[in-house]
C-alpha cells in the first residue's frame, strides 16, 4: 500500500456500472469468467451473460477454494516418468471475492506453497488467475470477520478491489497485474471527493458490523481463544456440541481454509490414475491408521480437534487462526452448531 | 523430487514370510532411493492405493529396500498376495529420521514392540556399521509370542558378530521358550542405564513406548533425547492433507520420529491427564 500512495500515479480509479461491465463483456472474450450468480453461488460466465452476474453484497455461499484446490481433481498417472501432469491451465478472472476469501486464499497459498514440497498444479491455477474483489455492502447474518480483527472490505490480496460509489465503482489496484488492467481500461482517476467517500463508507459499515457483532457478545482476540481452547481439552462442552453433529462435514467443504483431503488410487495397467478429493476430519476415519486403531474414534474429539486446528494449530504454524469469520460453516451446519455462540462459551468460560 | 505425488517404479524381487501375517518384501526402484534411517516411504500398489512404511537396505544387498508389511488391511493383504515380479511404485522419502549426529558418542538404547523392529531396523544398520560412533548399543525387543518375534535369526547373528546387547522377551509361551517373558518394558529393569550418557529410540506400538518413555524417564533419561518413531495415517507426506495430524505436529513431515519432550506435551497424545 504504501509504495502505491508515495507513487505519482494515481491508485484509484472511477468507472460508471455500465463501463465497468462493458469492460469485463469485453474480458469474458478471451478469458474464462466466474462470478456471482443470484444464488451467491460461484458460475462461470459468458461474455454475453455478463450482465447477470450479482454484485454481491456479502459473500458467497461457495468458498474460493473450490477454484485452486477442486473438491475432486485427477492428478494423472501415480509414476514420475508417464507423461507430465501439467496440463494448460486457462487465464481466469474471479470477480465477488471478498475480504474473507482473501484472508483464507492466504492461508492456503502459505500451506500449498511454502515448503519443501510446493504444489505446481496450485501455484499454476493462482498466477492464472485475476482476482476483482470487492467491499461488503450488506454482511449477511452469518458474518462475523469483525469479531475476529477482520474488515468487511479488503486490504490485501486481491488484484483489483471495488468499492460502490455514486454512479458506479471505485477502484484499486492491488498488484501488477490489477494495475496493467486499469491501465488498459482508460478508467478515469478517482477524484479526492471520492476517495474520501470510499473512506467514510468503510468506516461506517465496518462501524456498523461491530456494533452488532458486539451487541450479541461476539469480540474475540486471537491469542484468548488458542489459550481457552488450549486449555479445554476436557471440556464437557465438546461432548455436549457433538451430539448435534450428524457428521456430514458439510463445515469441512464449505470452510475457505479447510484443506484436508484424500489421495485415491484407481485404473488398471497401463492406465493408472490418482486422483485427489477434500476430506473432513468430521468423519470418523479420518486418522484411522493402518493398523486400526483411531486416534479420535469419538465425535467429541473430532469436533474438539476442528477447533484447536483452527484457532490453536493454525496460530502457531502460520501465525494466524485458520477462521476468517465467513460464516460458512453456521450456514451449511445441518445440527445447528454456531461456531460463534461456541467461541463465546468458550470464551466466558 | 518429481512431481508432488508420484511415484518412482519398484518391482518386488522377493516376499519373504517372518512370521504368520509378516513379510518382508524385497524392492528393486528402477533408480536408486535413498533415505535416512526413520524416514518413510509410501508403498503404491498402482490402480490400488499406497500406505505408508520404513524401509531398510540390508548392507548385503544395497541394492534392494526391504521393507517388513503386516498384514492389516486391504493394501497390506494385496501386498501380502505379490509375487515376486509385481510393478510397484515409492514415493518419498518423507519426513525426519532418527538424529544420527545427536546420537553419536551415545549409549543408545534401542527398543522395538512387535513390527516395530522394522522400524528401527535401518537405524540398527547404521549404527552397528559405525560401531566406532557408537559405544554402546542395547537392543530390546518384545513380541506376543516367540512366533511374532519378527528378524529372530537376524538378531541373534548380529548380537553374535557385533558389540549388539540383546534382549528379547515375549508375553505369553510354551515351555519351548527358555528366554524372558514379560513385557518389553520390564527389559529396562535389567540393564544397565547411564542416563546422562545416553539416548534412545524405540518403535512399536503406542502403548507400550509411552511406558517405555516413562520408565526412561524415570531413570533419569532426558525427554529430549527419547526419540518415538510414531505411526499415524500418512498420506500426502508433505504436510498438506491432514489425515497424520497429531495436535501441532503432522507427523508426515514433522515426524515420524519425534521426541518425547514434544509428544509428552500434546494433550492428543498424551490423554486425559
Amino acid at each position: 500500500m504504501k509504495k502505491w500512495e508515495s507513487s505519482s500515479a494515481p491508485s484509484q480509479f472511477f468507472a460508471e456500472g455500465s463501463e465497468f461491465l462493458s469492460r469485463l463483456k469485453q474480458l469474458a472474450k478471451s478469458l474464462s469468467l466466474y462470478g456471482p450468480d443470484q444464488n451467491s453461488r460461484l458460475k462461470r460466465f459468458r461474455a454475453d451473460q455478463v450482465r447477470q452476474i450479482v454484485f454481491n453484497p456479502s459473500r458467497m455461499l461457495d468458498p474460493l477454494k473450490a477454484i485452486f484446490f477442486p473438491a475432486r481433481s485427477g492428478l494423472g498417472t501415480p509414476f514420475a516418468d508417464d507423461h507430465a501432469r501439467g496440463r494448460e491451465i486457462p487465464a481466469r478472472i474471479i470477480i465477488g471475492a471478498k475480504a474473507c476469501d482473501l484472508a483464507a486464499l492466504e492461508l492456503l497459498d502459505r500451506i500449498f506453497l511454502e515448503g519443501e514440497f510446493p504444489d505446481e498444479e496450485y501455484r499454476g491455477q493462482r498466477q492464472k488467475t485475476l482476482i476483482i474483489s470487492s467491499d461488503c455492502e450488506e454482511p449477511s447474518e452469518f458474518c462475523f470477520c469483525a469479531a475476529l480483527g477482520g474488515s468487511p472490505y479488503p486490504v490485501s490480496g486481491f488484484d483489483l478491489n471495488l468499492t460502490p460509489a455514486p454512479g458506479g465503482w471505485l477502484l484499486e489496484a492491488g498488484t501488477e497485474k490489477g494495475r496493467e488492467l486499469l491501465a488498459e481500461s482508460g478508467f478515469r482517476a478517482a477524484t479526492e471527493e471520492e476517495r474520501a467517500h470510499r473512506e467514510k463508507l468503510r468506516a461506517e459499515k465496518s462501524g456498523k458490523l461491530q456494533e452488532r457483532l458486539l451487541a450479541e457478545g461476539f469480540k474475540f482476540e486471537a491469542a484468548q481463544l488458542q489459550k481457552v481452547i488450549e486449555s479445554a481439552t476436557q471440556s464437557p462442552l465438546w461432548r455436549r456440541l457433538s451430539e448435534k453433529c450428524v457428521e456430514c462435514a458439510a463445515c469441512s467443504f464449505i470452510c475457505p481454509t479447510c484443506h484436508c483431503f484424500l489421495l485415491s488410487d484407481r485404473g488398471h495397467a497401463p492406465d493408472f490414475l490418482r486422483s485427489r478429493a477434500w476430506d473432513s476430519c468430521s468423519y470418523r476415519d479420518f486418522a484411522r491408521l493402518g493398523s486400526g486403531a483411531n486416534p479420535r474414534p469419538r465425535r467429541a474429539q473430532r469436533l474438539r480437534n476442528r477447533f484447536e486446528k483452527k484457532f490453536c494449530f493454525f496460530p502457531s504454524e502460520l501465525g494466524r487462526p485458520g477462521c476468517v469469520g465467513c460464516g460458512r460453516c453456521i450456514e451449511a451446519c445441518a445440527g445447528g452448531l454456531d461456531l460463534r455462540r461456541t467461541l463465546k462459551e468458550l470464551s466466558v468460560g | 523430487m518429481a512431481e508432488l505425488y508420484q511415484a518412482l517404479r519398484a518391482e518386488l524381487v522377493s516376499a519373504v514370510p517372518e512370521t504368520n501375517g509378516i513379510k518382508t518384501l524385497a524392492l528393486r526402484p528402477e533408480r536408486p532411493f535413498t533415505f535416512a534411517p526413520g524416514q518413510f516411504a509410501q508403498l503404491l500398489v498402482p490402480g490400488k492405493g499406497e500406505a505408508p512404511f520404513s524401509p531398510a537396505v540390508a548392507p548385503e544387498r544395497p541394492e534392494l529396500l526391504e521393507i517388513t508389511v503386516m498384514k492389516r488391511g486391504r493394501l497390506t493383504s494385496l501386498l501380502h498376495r505379490l509375487e515376486p515380479g509385481a510393478k510397484l511404485g515409492l514415493r518419498g522419502p518423507y519426513g525426519r529420521g532418527f538424529p544420527l549426529e545427536q546420537f553419536a558418542g551415545k549409549e543408545l538404547i534401542l527398543i522395538a514392540g512387535g513390527v516395530g523392529l522394522a522400524g528401527i531396523r535401518s537405524l540398527l544398520f547404521e549404527v552397528l556399521s559405525q560401531s566406532e560412533k557408537y559405544p554402546r548399543v542395547v537392543l530390546l525387543v518384545g513380541a506376543k509370542t516367540p512366533g511374532e518375534l519378527i528378524l529372530r535369526e537376524w538378531l541373534l547373528a548380529q548380537a553374535g558378530r557385533n558389540r549388539l546387547e540383546l534382549h528379547m522377551t515375549v508375553e505369553t509361551s510354551d515351555d519351548s521358550w527358555t528366554g524372558k517373558k514379560g513385557l518389553v518394558t520390564d527389559l529396562l529393569e535389567g540393564i544397565r542405564i547411564e542416563p546422562e550418557r545416553s539416548s534412545a529410540a524405540m518403535c512399536g506400538p503406542e502403548p507400550m513406548m509411552k511406558a517405555a518413555a516413562l520408565e526412561l524417564v524415570k531413570k533419569g533419561v532426558l525427554a529430549g533425547r527419547i526419540f518415538l518413531s510414531l505411526e499415524r495415517n500418512m498420506s500426502c507426506g508433505v504436510g498438506q492433507c491432514g489425515h497424520c495430524r497429531l495436535g501441532p505436529v503432522h507427523v508426515c513431515k514433522d515426524g515420524p520420529v519425534l521426541t518425547w519432550s514434544r509428544l509428552e506435551k500434546i494433550s492428543e497424545f498424551r490423554g486425559p491427564r
